[in-house]
């Protein structure tokens, strides 16, 4: 137990902190080495020189850069983010308030893009090269093709407008309005994941067909759902995993834009408009939350793997 | 199985699809009878769910900066007075009357009597000192516009004198902008911090709640001086960053409405019987700027040739899809001040290349156009202009930088030609004078950084005179001297569009200073 799993997970964890201090560093640097500037953003093109210096230097921002960054790294070992110099409030306030849409939404676009790609990748496999195998092999390069702003127009155009069967967007405000305003931008992440999930199931179920296992349990004589069941579909199930895993660490990307498109109030909605009105400390405090998310997405899928395979550790 | 499995997803799509269309019908001609409905009496109750492109900053008068914040300051607070709808002039709003001194220096206010602030106290003379006082301090970003006034004094506790520096025609519009907008003395005994997360003012709606980025509300405030009013149990400010998401809001009820639909939507959404497109004046200016500090715009004859290569109608036709006027003066028709006999050089470019001939580039040269990112208006109305100068020589490329990056360029006078636009807070021209066409006047001549000596002296008189007629002589010849010059091209004069619910009624906006006019607006039940 210790040495297949907590040994590694403590390894791992201690790695992150490397890794998360090259993130705020590669970030910092590049915020700073954009032209832009946000004071001059927040008082508008007639503000005054002297407007401008005082809320420079009430913002900081008239320290030098590696002050700056320094007092960011100082602070985080703290637990302390900084406040958002746009929000007008502590930026971890901010952040928690941002993290449960993009979660929920990660989650449901997920599930949804399991549960539309792994029927249809099982189906497929039952007659390679047959006509719904073909036929999904060009659908899904298709939707490949498909951005997910485009998608995502389409959705709303279908289900809120013409439909009517679901807000167009926003998250309401109680937990019932929540769970409903996240369907639609869930379906489009989980219609984006389909390509990525159904080409993955598809070829670990053809993996383990072909595996010797398979051909070893039809010698035996095992009955086809069995063998079905614990020969291919098992053994897929492992392979999956880690591509599930791995997909939600590139999920983050395509909620940035979904939020966008879908109003929701999540980290990815925050990000953008952080980014372009040029909250320095926001933006760092967001990539640095979206860093450890995706580490620790890696991290779990990594124990769930090793947990489903009996033969191996985590390294 | 596989056949059958694929025969039922069709089956399915098909059958969504034609629903679709069917209900798309429905909807649309039952919205289009109950449009005509005779629902025309206000009713009260609803809140308002506006959706906006950005959110508000800061939300104090003193500190508010770009119109995201001023339009939500003004639904809290009351001014002096206020600019009337058509922005053509002031009409009474905390104060009743008001009345310059013999010897111009000073102007005395009375107020009225039965006004409350949103937590029940009385408002008097010694809130209206410590506001104006408070907003005047040049580090504030709209602490100039108060430059003028030497001091505030009570009287007694319901008339205030206002004395200036020297005789300062434009007073009256300054105290009727947002910044002016009277707090609480002391803002009641709290902190400047403190005031800011629970603000407190005499106007229509009160503070209830902010989750920053996402959305602010705002309730009726039931110390409201005007009888009866507001008709709405209050006001959601929503940000919602895309247009396209906006624009869906409305169309499927969630949003009353959508602020700054992109123009080349707006014929299919006409089309859309739930929705209404309003069109209201506005004082927004939109111009092709040169930035004196590149070396050949500094040449008169250059300027000019620029001048003769804009295409003013392709571009309205291009970007506001027609929905715009070709744009005569640096002034909007809508403010005081604007002479609509101004000449402009016109599309020639038979004339642009004489006047390049005459230039220190006879043969042309390289430039470059600066575009903000995610902005198609700019990056079309480049590419139309770009094609023209090609013609005549200059060689211009298309250099696309992001919002906040276009903007340092600006300030510094950093890029060569690039776009950028006015709109005026005020019901005087002095403020935008200033800032368009003096070089020292605070936007350095709205970043061309061209200096004009005739126009600055002309600005300070006219702020200074108190007879119309001169004011209006002098707003005239520096409009001509500018337009001669040409360190801008002013390219057109584009309304304030908004798309509404059908729901919503008597929303409007002002026609000079585009703030939202909520008092009356009711929601049909």
């Amino acid at each position: 137990m210790f040495q297949r799993f907590i040994l590694p997970t403590l390894k791992r964890l201690v790695t992150l902190i490397p890794v998360a201090l090259g993130v705020c560093l590669l970030t910092f640097l590049l915020l700073h080495v954009a032209p832009g500037d946000p004071v001059r953003l927040a008082l508008g093109d007639k503000a005054s020189a002297e407007a401008i210096a005082t809320r420079r230097h009430e913002w900081g921002l008239d320290k030098p850069l590696w002050v700056q960054f320094l007092d960011f790294v100082v602070g985080i070992f703290h637990g302390d983010l900084g406040d958002s110099i746009t929000l007008n409030e502590p930026t971890a306030t901010a952040i928690a308030q941002r993290l449960p849409p993009t979660l929920l939404l990660m989650a449901g676009g997920t599930l949804i893009g399991i549960v539309l790609a792994l029927p249809l990748a099982i189906l497929s496999t039952k007659k390679i090269g047959g006509f719904f195998d073909e036929f999904m092999r060009v659908f899904v390069a298709l939707l490949q093709g498909i951005p997910s702003f485009v998608l995502g127009t389409f959705v709303i155009i279908l289900f809120g407008l013409q439909l009517k069967w679901m807000p167009v967007g926003g998250y309401g405000t109680t937990l019932m309005d929540h769970l409903v305003s996240i369907v639609l931008p869930s379906i489009t992440i989980g219609i984006g994941l389909i390509p990525v999930l159904f080409r993955g199931f598809r070829q670990a179920i053809l993996d383990s067909l072909e595996s010797d296992s398979v051909a070893f349990g039809k010698a035996k004589g095992l009955p086809d759902g069995l063998l079905k069941r614990d020969y291919v579909i098992r053994p897929a199930a492992v392979d999956t995993v880690n591509l599930i895993g791995l997909q939600l660490g590139s999920l983050v990307g395509g909620v940035v834009i979904v939020e966008n498109v879908f109003a929701i109030p999540g980290m990815g909605n925050l990000m953008m408009s952080a980014i372009l009105s040029r909250d320095f400390p926001l933006v760092q405090g967001v990539v640095i939350v979206f860093a450890a998310l995706v580490t620790v997405i890696y991290l779990l899928t990594d124990i769930c793997y090793t947990a489903l395979d009996p033969r191996g550790s985590m390294s | 199985m596989s056949k059958t499995f694929l025969g039922k997803m069709s089956a399915a799509a098909i059958a969504i699809t034609a629903t679709a269309t069917i209900l798309a019908g429905c909807t649309n001609n039952s919205a289009g009878t109950s449009a005509s409905g005779s629902n025309d009496k206000p009713v009260s109750g609803g809140t308002l769910i506006f959706a906006r492109g950005g959110d508000a900053g800061n939300i104090v008068p003193t500190e508010a900066g770009g119109n995201d914040s001023i339009f939500v300051v003004e639904q809290m607070f009351d001014t002096l007075l206020t600019p009337s709808k058509d922005g053509t002039k002031l009409e009474p709003s905390l104060a009743t009357d008001y009345k310059q001194s013999d010897d111009q220096l000073s102007w005395t206010f009375n107020l009225r009597k039965d006004v409350k602030f949103s937590d029940g106290t009385n408002m008097t003379a010694k809130d209206v000192v410590f506001s104006i006082k408070t907003a005047s301090d040049p580090d504030l970003p709209f602490g100039f516009v108060n430059e003028g006034i030497k001091n505030v004094e009570a009287v007694d506790d319901y008339t205030v004198k206002i004395i200036t520096k020297s005789p300062w025609a434009p007073l009256p519009s300054d105290v009727a902008l947002f910044s002016n907008a009277i707090v609480p003395a002391n803002y009641g005994g709290k902190s400047l911090k403190e005031f800011e997360k629970n603000p407190v003012g005499t106007g229509p709606f009160m503070f209830k709640e902010w989750k920053k980025g996402q959305s602010l509300s705002l309730v009726k405030n039931p110390h409201y001086w005007k009888a009866n009013r507001p008709y709405l149990d209050g006001v959601t400010f929503t940000t919602v960053g895309e247009d396209n998401t906006r624009l869906m809001q409305v169309r499927g009820g969630q949003a009353h409405v959508d602020e700054g639909p992109s123009f080349t939507t707006l014929d299919s959404v006409k089309k859309d019987s739930s929705v209404n497109v309003l069109t209201f004046g506005s004082s927004q200016t939109d111009y092709l700027i040169m930035s004196n500090k590149s070396k050949p715009f500094k040449d008169q004859h250059v300027r000019a040739a620029v001048g003769h290569s804009v295409d003013k109608e392709s571009i309205i036709k291009a970007v506001l899809n027609g929905n715009g006027t070709p744009a005569n003066s640096f002034l909007a028709p809508t403010i005081w001040g604007y002479d609509k006999n101004q000449k402009v050089r016109e599309y020639d470019l038979d004339k642009a290349k004489e006047e390049l001939k005459k230039s220190a580039y006879p043969n042309g040269f390289d430039t470059t156009i600066e575009v903000v990112a995610g902005d198609s208006g700019q990056q079309t109305t480049a590419q139309i202009v770009q094609e023209s100068l090609k013609k005549i020589g200059i060689n211009a490329k298309i250099v696309t930088k992001d919002d906040s990056a276009a903007g340092n360029d600006r300030v510094n006078g950093t890029y060569d030609m690039a776009f950028t636009l006015s709109t005026t807070d005020i019901s005087d021209p002095d403020e935008l004078v200033k800032f368009v066409a003096v070089e020292s006047g605070g936007a350095n001549a709205m970043r061309t950084f061209f200096p004009d000596e005739k126009i600055t002296k002309w600005a300070s008189e006219a702020a200074a005179a108190t007879d119309n007629d001169k004011r209006l002589d002098l707003y005239s010849k520096i409009q001509t001297e500018f337009n001669e010059q040409q360190p801008l091209v002013p390219l057109y004069y584009s309304p304030n569009i908004y798309i509404t619910s059908k729901k919503l009624h008597d929303f409007a906006v002002n026609e000079e200073t585009g703030a939202y006019l909520l008092t009356d607006a009711w929601i049909e039940k």
